[in-house]
């Protein structure tokens, strides 16, 4: 039926989006820990600098979205009721996870000494690899 | 299925000869929102709730009702 051809293409680009989703978390979250105490990921003249744009870039596809170059229609039907509460809820639980994340390094950092880049990093990457990949699961389901 | 909320929407639906994706595309969602909706996984808002009545020519307590 013709009328349900974009509805059909909404449904694909919501599903790549999930995908591409999923593999951002991961990316995040093994970045994160790939980098974890080396000197040289600390420098802001490197690789510090490829982290803050990915996580900008991760933020700015939660927090739009995403399918940022589709047509309007497009982008309201892949982001809509549903997609927005998706959203939300994934939202919270990355918030969660950032706050556990905080509160755990608040608490190892007792007996261990941190680097500060190395806390900011993971506290950032527990709370938006945890917001991308429910929002993932909760699009997949 | 939300709890004290029973819906009617898959009846409705087939009732007409609708496909998921011919409501959705009738009242601008993902046909994903319309399924949810029909399994009571998603309650949708006021004006979703509006819209879907309004697509398929009854009154909204036609649709969604309180269970006793």
């Amino acid at each position: 039926m013709r009328h349900d051809a974009s509805v059909e293409r909404a449904e694909r680009a919501s599903s790549r989006r999930a995908s591409l989703m999923a593999a951002g978390a991961l990316i995040l979250a093994l970045t994160a820990w790939l980098q974890w105490g080396e000197a040289d990921s600390l420098d802001p003249r490197n690789r510090s600098a490829l982290w803050v744009l990915l996580v900008a870039a991760w933020t700015l596809v939660l927090a739009t979205g995403g399918g940022l170059a589709l047509g309007k229609r497009m982008r309201a039907l892949i982001n809509d009721e549903l997609s927005l509460r998706n959203r939300a809820r994934a939202t919270a639980a990355g918030f969660y996870a950032m706050l556990a994340a905080a509160l755990g390094l608040y608490v190892v950092g007792w007996n261990v000494q941190i680097a500060s880049g190395d806390g900011v990093r993971l506290v950032t990457a527990a709370g938006l690899s945890t917001a991308l990949f429910v929002y993932s699961w909760l699009e997949r389901r | 299925m939300a709890e004290g909320l029973s819906n009617r929407l898959h009846d409705l639906r087939t009732g007409r000869g609708l496909t998921q994706a011919a409501l959705a595309e009738l009242v601008g969602v993902s046909r994903k929102t319309i399924n949810t909706v029909e399994n009571g996984v998603f309650v949708p808002s006021t004006l979703l709730a509006l819209r879907l009545a309004r697509a398929l020519g009854c009154p909204v307590e036609a649709i969604f009702s309180l269970e006793d």
